[in-house]
């Protein structure tokens, strides 16, 4: 990978990513997720999550499984806002450098 | 190394964080591993390097908090800019590998050095505070003391409400016994009367207590959680603070 991912875009991923479980997910599912999509280190995810929790796009409970408790994160009202918003830019953003890239004009 | 050594060094790494983050740190590493199962703990030690990395993660995005955007996402994963400028010296230099080494130990100086600027400014911050604290005192004296007397107030009724079902609890306990004094040697009637008002004072002192009881209970912690939250209100994102 080449290009570098911004803050910006990395919480948008992560909230995408977190927004597909219903029921919440945990630490290590969503650096299996993210991997999918962007090379990150195990150790990125946690100040990621942590400073989303903190702004209130994530919330966090614990649940017991099998014998000890996971925590598990949940998007917030707020978190979906964000995220709609990140996905808008993100349509503009990218329609605009593929029409560039493929030699269109931008209007 | 083995996870639990990796998460000694990294709990004693963290020892200069709040407690709080660090024990949210902690955590979510531990979960982290035993989520991974032990057939991908040495695949994850590897990757995550040394728990200096690790802490330097953390510490790094605790920093970020208060303003500064340095860090992002580079095809060597994710780079914080003020650890990067630190690699870069050393690679124009191309200093031997020894030396190389010593990377860590320039980089836990720098964080060092921060760390002392930082203290400058939360001291600025400290006083801003402190002036901006005697300043606006005419309006949160008033308040504080306004939130005071409805307490203070709140539990001169309460007392008074006791002291009242106290009173009826021994009235109705005399004329209680004046109902058996009657009933043994006046008349019947006057017995009956005198007892009917003796159940009445005991049923109006149950009540009373009853009702104190709940101010105590459910009352006062209610008020107590309102004036909290009002608080917070006035002057949020105290508990973020580092």
């Amino acid at each position: 990978m080449v290009f570098n991912t911004g803050a910006a875009l990395l919480d948008a991923i992560v909230l995408a990513v977190v927004s597909k479980e219903r029921e919440g997910t945990y630490g290590y599912k969503i650096t299996q997720d993210v991997r999918q999509a962007i090379e990150v280190s195990e150790s990125t995810l946690y100040p990621v999550l942590r400073r989303l929790q903190k702004d209130g796009c994530l919330e966090v409970y614990d649940m017991e499984c099998g014998g000890r408790n996971r925590r598990y994160y949940k998007i917030t009202d707020r978190g979906s806002a964000q995220l709609n918003l990140y996905q808008t830019e993100w349509v503009t953003y990218s329609s605009k450098i593929s029409t560039l890239f493929s030699g269109g004009e931008l209007a | 190394m083995r996870k639990e050594e990796f998460m000694k060094q990294l709990e004693t790494l963290l020892a200069d964080i709040s407690e709080e983050e660090r024990r949210e740190a902690l955590s979510y590493y531990w979960s982290y591993f035993e989520d991974a199962g032990e057939e991908n703990e040495e695949r994850i030690l590897r990757e995550l390097e040394s728990p200096e990395k690790v802490a330097a993660t953390i510490k790094a995005d605790l920093k970020m908090d208060q303003g500064t955007d340095s860090a992002a996402y580079t095809e060597r994963g994710f780079e914080d800019m003020r650890f990067e400028e630190n690699h870069q010296e050393i690679d124009i230099k191309e200093k031997p590998v020894q030396e190389q080494e010593s990377r860590w130990e320039q980089a836990k100086q720098k964080f060092s050095k921060g760390k002392d600027s930082e203290d400058e400014n939360r001291t600025l911050k400290m006083v801003l505070i402190v002036i901006a604290v005697v300043l606006t005192s005419p309006i949160w004296l008033s308040l504080l003391s306004g939130a005071v007397s409805i307490i203070a107030g709140l539990f001169g009724v309460v007392v008074g409400f006791i002291g009242v079902a106290f009173a009826l609890y021994i009235s109705g306990g005399v004329l209680f016994g004046m109902a058996i004094a009657e009933f043994a040697i006046g008349s019947i009637a006057t017995g009956f009367a005198l007892l009917g008002a003796s159940l009445l004072l005991w049923a109006f002192a149950i009540l009373i207590t009853a009702f104190c009881v709940w101010i105590c209970g459910k009352g006062i912690p209610w008020l107590w959680r309102a004036l909290v939250k009002l608080w917070k209100e006035i002057f949020p994102g105290k508990e973020r603070a580092v």
